[in-house]
Formats: C-alpha cells, structure tokens, sequence
C-alpha cells in the first residue's frame, strides 16, 4: 500500500519541481502601449497643464481613427484651431461649474477625454453631426475647423454641443426626472430632422432636434438654458404662448434637477454667459 | 517487482519532460515592430531634399505634393491645387503608427486633407465622402529611393520619391506651371485625333486634364489594346498611376514634352522611348460600345467649358455667362426616355437647356435628335445673353450628323462630332 504512495509522492515531486524554468520577461515595451508617442511642442504643453494635471481630461486634436466612427470620412483639425475651441471650452464650460459646483465637481461628473474632429460627420439621411457624448466620459467635438472665437453664432453653436454632451453625462449618471417623461412624449420620433425649430418650439419644443428623444429634450433644454441664454429661452416662450406650461414645467425640472447635483442652476447660467462675453469680446 | 516499470515511467517523465527545446531565437514582434517603424522613421526623416509625393484618390484624379518630414513629428508641405498651395508651404504633424500593417498617419489637417475633406466645397467631391482619398496610408513596400502606400479608408495610392537636389522648395510650383501650360496645350491642337507613334506601335492618344486621365487606343492588329489611366503631373511631364504595356516594355512616366501646335506634332519620351505625335482630322479607332456605355452607366455628366473648336476652349463662350457653373447632360432626364443638357447659371442655382431625345446607331454614333423644346427652372432670369448662348450650344450639340463617343476614364466621355473633327465636347 505504502508504495503506492511513495510512488504519487514522486509524481507530485516530480511534477512541482520536474519543470522549472526562468522565464526572462521582454524589456521592450509594447509598441503603442500607453498611448501613442510624438515630441511635445507648445500646444501639447498647453493641453498637458490646462486639461491633463488638473483634471485629467485628454484632449486629443491628433488623428486617431478608432476614436472615432472609422467608416466615415473625417479629418483631423488644423492645429491653429485646437486651442482656440479649448480656451473657449475651458471659459465657457469648466470655469462656470468649477466656480459654482466646486472643484470637485468636474472630478466627479468627468469627461475623461475630448476627441476634436476637423470636419462634421455627414449622416446618410443627410443631416451632419456636431458632436457625440460616449459612455459617460468621452466627448467628439466636430466642425473645429470652422471655428473663430470673434464668431459668437459658431462660438454658441459649439458650447451648445458641449454642454449638450456634458448633460448627456450628467444623466447618464443621474436618471431624468421621472415627471420629464409625460411632457412631450408625443412629439419624439426618429426623423426629427423633418421638422424646424420653429415647428418645435409650437409643439413644446426648444430645439428640433429636442423631438428625436426624451434624452436629447432633457439635454437640449438644458444646453439651450445655459448658452443660447434665458433671454432666448424667454423669447421662444414669448412667440409661443400656448406652449408655455411646457416650457415652463421643463425649466422647472432642470432647475431642480441641478438642485439635486448641488449647483444653482440660475448662478450657473449667469456664469456662463460671463464665459461667453469674455471669449467673444 | 511490477512497481519497478511505474518507477521507470516517473523517470522517463523526469528525462522527457524538460527538455526546453529553443526553437525561438529571433526578436519578439515588439521588438521587430519598433526596429521597424524606425527605420521608416529615419527613411523620411533623412531626405534632405524631401519627398516628392504623388496621390491617386479613389474618386480619379492624380495629384503631386512635395513632403519635409523632420525628425519631431512635424511636416511641410506643398500642393500643385493652385497657385497658392504650390507657392506656400503649410506645416503640420505625422507620426508613424503600429496599426494592421506600419502606417503613416498625416495626423493634423494640411493640403493632402483637402481632398478627404468631407465637406464638398472644400474637396469638390459628394457630400460626406469628399474625393474619396486617405490622410493614414499603410507602407505596402519601400525601397531607398521610393515608398508605396495605400490608404486605410479609401485605399488610394500614393507614391513616395526622394527628391533630387535640383527638385527643391520650388517644385510644385514647377509642376503646377507644367500643368497651365504645357499640357493645356493638348486642349490647343485644331483636331481632335491624336496619333501616337511608339516604334512601330501606333495610338490614338488622348490627354484629359479635367478628369487627369489619358488614354492610349491602338490602331493596328498587333495593338488592339484600351488603356487608360491617372496621371499626376512632375515638373517636366506626367507620372501614370498603372503602367501602360506595349511590346513587352513597360511606361510609367511622360516627359520632355515638344508641342508644336501650329504645326500639330509634338514628340516626348515615353519611358524612354521617343514617341511621336501628330494631331490629325481622320478617325483612328473607335470603340461603338462606349456610346453605350456613356448613356446606361452613370445619371449624369458634367463640363465644366462646354464645346472645344479648333483649339479653342469654350467656343459658345458659356463661361461668361454670370454665376455660370457648369453643362449637364442627364440621360433619361424624365421617364419618358427625353433626354436633356441643362446649363447652370447663377451659381448653380438656375439652369436652362434643350431636351430631346438620344439615338445610338449600329456604328455607336449618338445623336441628339426630336428637339422638343427648352426646359428651365426660372424662365424669368433668363436673359438675351443667356438665350443667345445657349441656343448657340443647342444648335453645335443638335448636329443631325452626331457624335462619335471616346471613353476617357473611368467616368470621363468625349463627344466628337462625326462632321467636324475640330469640334468636341468632354464630360466627366
């Protein structure tokens, strides 16, 4: 019996010992690991201590084809352009929440990384896209090559994408009010882009691209709130009285959406609109 | 004395199972992948005198830049567009990237973009896909002196030469010059035949600048050959995107162009080879089924100058017309099988044209016959000027005696007129 289980007692032996080697891990790195590799100039300086230090938001102006939609005809943006748009983000975007939601805020609702894109994104259906929110972290900013900070129409058309997208962030991480989704549900569909903002805005709506779905009114409403400003909001309202209780109800529920987050929303829009005056000066 | 053999097979195990056989002693892929991308690095890098760079896009065309790449990823470049893009150098970044196979990424808009560009007033292609042309290329091949890519979208071509010391900072301003003035040319010459003598080989030769394409078409038994390809333009001549194959020998380039046009001949090197050309008003070769072709294959076609007589470019002198932008003839305009060419005037805007309907005889000659009448879409804009012209062009293009049809490119037709060899009529 015993030598049954010298025997196994080998095997075990053998087994644990029988095949040691030393296995030597390669020293050359992996190409590409960590991000690819070019010399800094003084824009890449600027990116690194305005948006990497302080809040670890990677900006990325060069062309990385799978950052974006890789079956679609892009272009990178022209370097002349990239910190322009990122002045213009930093005033208008991170200056007023880290103002009036404390430093901490932006750590906590992050965008990790910006992808800046030269071109719009042409759609089959023959509308362009301006800019894409992904997995709560991620925003594409496109059109930068027809940026100018002296434009104010180009400067509150892309802050617009951007706190758009933010807000896609913000409820990606918080749900929308519940009470948001009997507003206008009977307006949402799929080829929004039939309609004018004008047909919108008398159906309850702030913008026609607000009708595609619950979430892009919610973030509409917002973005229009902040950038386009309450006078354009008011106004909207002014031309469209029948539809006021809506629009109305909707301010309502941003206002006490942002409660919820900690910020005031009314400090906020007031904080951004100083942001704009200031880039477009 | 069983257990022995179970003590036997422990240590034949023990002798068997170690034995590390190295196989593998050359680099890991990392390391060859690195080794690589910089030795493609250097080989741009290197070039004191820069690349000079022809670009084939996937829409047509061909188009020649001259590339410095530095050693801090940053590159300058020029582009025989226009005046300005051949005159001024942009700067912007490349990196060389490990994607599929070594890339090389183009990775800040500069002049190549434009015509990726996806926005069709700056690449003047469709909407969302521009000329169809690349800004990341994949190294195909490379040799000391030159470097093939493809592009990772659209897989266009492009052709990496090291510049020479006399091709410098100048060159594409050479090149654009060539184009506007040498090969213009060939839109000069009274006839439009061109025969081409290779040796003893014979074409009928035709040179495209609209759509920079040329075609060879062989006139006797031994070259009943059809080739047309993409050129870009070098200093001195043309660079074909494919070869062409005559007698076993292969031609890449045209150069060293003589034109003579009062005369009407000319002569170059093709390859090497000396070739000849006599421009002349008799039929070479024709092809019946491109007529064919030209009315089934595409929706429609564009000219940007209308008819071409006797050398003369324009001849109705359509593009003076204000905001003038173009002929269209659209095949199968409506259902009824009417046919029409539409003049657009007023940037695009308006248009006005005769309709009619188109025939194809057994001999592949097209005719535009059954005028039915003028079709317009703002009568009210249309002046004596703008009337006068295009009744002018109506009556060219309404020639009872038709058009004989050249294909020219992949989507480029010519219209000759069966009558008049002097008068012509290109479409791309």
């Amino acid at each position: 019996m015993y030598r049954y289980a010298y025997f196994l007692l080998l095997l075990v032996f053998g087994m644990l010992t029988g095949c040691k080697k030393t296995e030597v891990l390669p020293t050359e790195p992996i190409n590409g690991l960590g991000g690819d590799d070019w010399t800094f100039n003084a824009l890449d300086d600027y990116l690194y201590e305005n948006f990497v230090i302080p809040y670890n938001i990677e900006v990325k102006y060069k062309w990385d084809p799978y950052e974006v939609n890789f079956n679609r005809n892009l272009v990178p943006p022209q370097e002349n352009k990239v910190r322009p748009v990122m002045e213009t983000v930093k005033a208008v975007w991170m200056d007023p929440y880290k103002k009036i939601g404390g430093d901490d805020f932006l750590k906590k609702y992050q965008i990790l990384k910006y992808v800046l894109v030269g071109s719009p994104e042409y759609q089959e259906n023959g509308t362009v896209i301006l800019g894409t929110a992904e997995g709560g972290n991620k925003i594409i900013l496109f059109v930068v090559n027809y940026f100018a900070k002296n434009n104010r129409t180009e400067v509150v058309r892309m802050m617009h994408t951007i706190h758009h997208e933010f807000a896609h962030i913000l409820h990606q991480t918080i749900a929308i009010p519940q009470a948001w989704r009997t507003l206008s549900s009977s307006w949402y569909t799929a080829t929004w882009y039939n309609t004018t903002n004008e047909q919108a805005n008398k159906q309850g709506l702030i913008t026609a691209y607000a009708k595609s779905t619950m979430q892009e009114d919610f973030v509409e409403t917002i973005s229009t709130l902040l950038v386009e400003g309450q006078a354009h909001y008011d106004a909207v309202i002014a031309a469209n009285p029948s539809q006021e209780a809506t629009f109305r109800r909707k301010e309502e529920l941003v206002v006490a959406y942002y409660k919820e987050l900690g910020i005031d929303f009314r400090k906020l829009q007031s904080e951004v609109k100083v942001g704009i005056a200031l880039i477009t000066q | 004395m069983k257990y022995i053999y179970y003590y036997l097979v422990v240590l034949i195990m023990f002798i068997q199972s170690c034995q590390s056989n190295k196989d593998f002693d050359g680099l890991r892929p990392d390391e060859r992948l690195n080794k690589q991308l910089a030795t493609y690095y250097d080989q741009l890098a290197s070039a004191e005198n820069g690349w000079i760079a022809y670009l084939f896009p996937d829409a047509g065309g061909g188009y020649t830049f001259k590339f410095y790449f530095d050693r801090d990823n940053r590159i300058r470049m020029y582009a025989d567009y226009d005046a300005t893009t051949a005159s001024v150098a942009k700067e912007s970044s490349y990196r060389l990237r490990a994607a599929q196979i070594p890339s090389l990424y183009f990775d800040t808009y500069s002049y190549i973009h434009m015509l990726a560009d996806p926005d069709p007033q700056i690449s003047g292609g469709d909407a969302g896909k521009g000329r169809y042309s690349d800004f990341e290329f994949s190294i195909v091949s490379a040799s000391a002196d030159s470097i093939r890519m493809i592009g990772n979208l659209n897989k266009s071509e492009l052709l990496l030469v090291r510049a020479k010391a006399t091709q410098g900072e100048n060159f594409i301003q050479q090149v654009y010059a060539f184009n506007q003035q040498k090969l213009a040319d060939f839109d000069r010459f009274i006839y439009y035949y061109n025969k081409l003598t290779v040796g003893d080989h014979t074409f009928q030769f035709t040179l495209n600048r609209d759509l920079k394409t040329v075609s060879f078409r062989g006139t006797g038994a031994i070259d009943s050959i059809t080739f047309f390809t993409e050129y870009a333009t070098t200093a001195n001549g043309i660079r074909f995107r494919t070869p062409l194959n005559v007698g076993g020998q292969q031609f890449d380039v045209m150069q060293d162009f003589n034109l003579n046009i009062a005369a009407g001949t000319g002569e170059f090197t093709l390859g090497t080879v000396h070739a000849k050309l006599n421009n002349q008003a008799s039929v070479l070769t024709r092809q019946p089924q491109d007529a064919t072709s030209m009315y089934m294959v595409k929706y429609q076609y564009f000219s940007a100058t209308g008819f071409f007589m006797a050398g003369q470019t324009d001849v109705h002198k359509l593009q003076d017309i204000p905001g003038y932008a173009g002929i269209r003839f659209i095949p199968l305009r409506y259902v009824d099988g009417t046919d029409v060419f539409y003049l657009f005037y007023n940037n695009g805007q308006y248009y006005i044209g005769p309709a009619f309907k188109t025939q194809i005889d057994a001999q592949g000659i097209m005719r535009f016959t059954n005028f039915i009448g003028f079709d317009g879409n703002s009568s009210g804009t249309i002046t004596q000027d703008i009337a006068d012209r295009i009744t002018a062009f109506t009556r060219s293009a309404l020639d009872p005696e038709g058009f004989y049809v050249y294909r020219t490119g992949r989507t480029g037709y010519d219209l000759v007129s069966v009558k008049d060899s002097r008068v012509w009529l290109r479409f791309r």
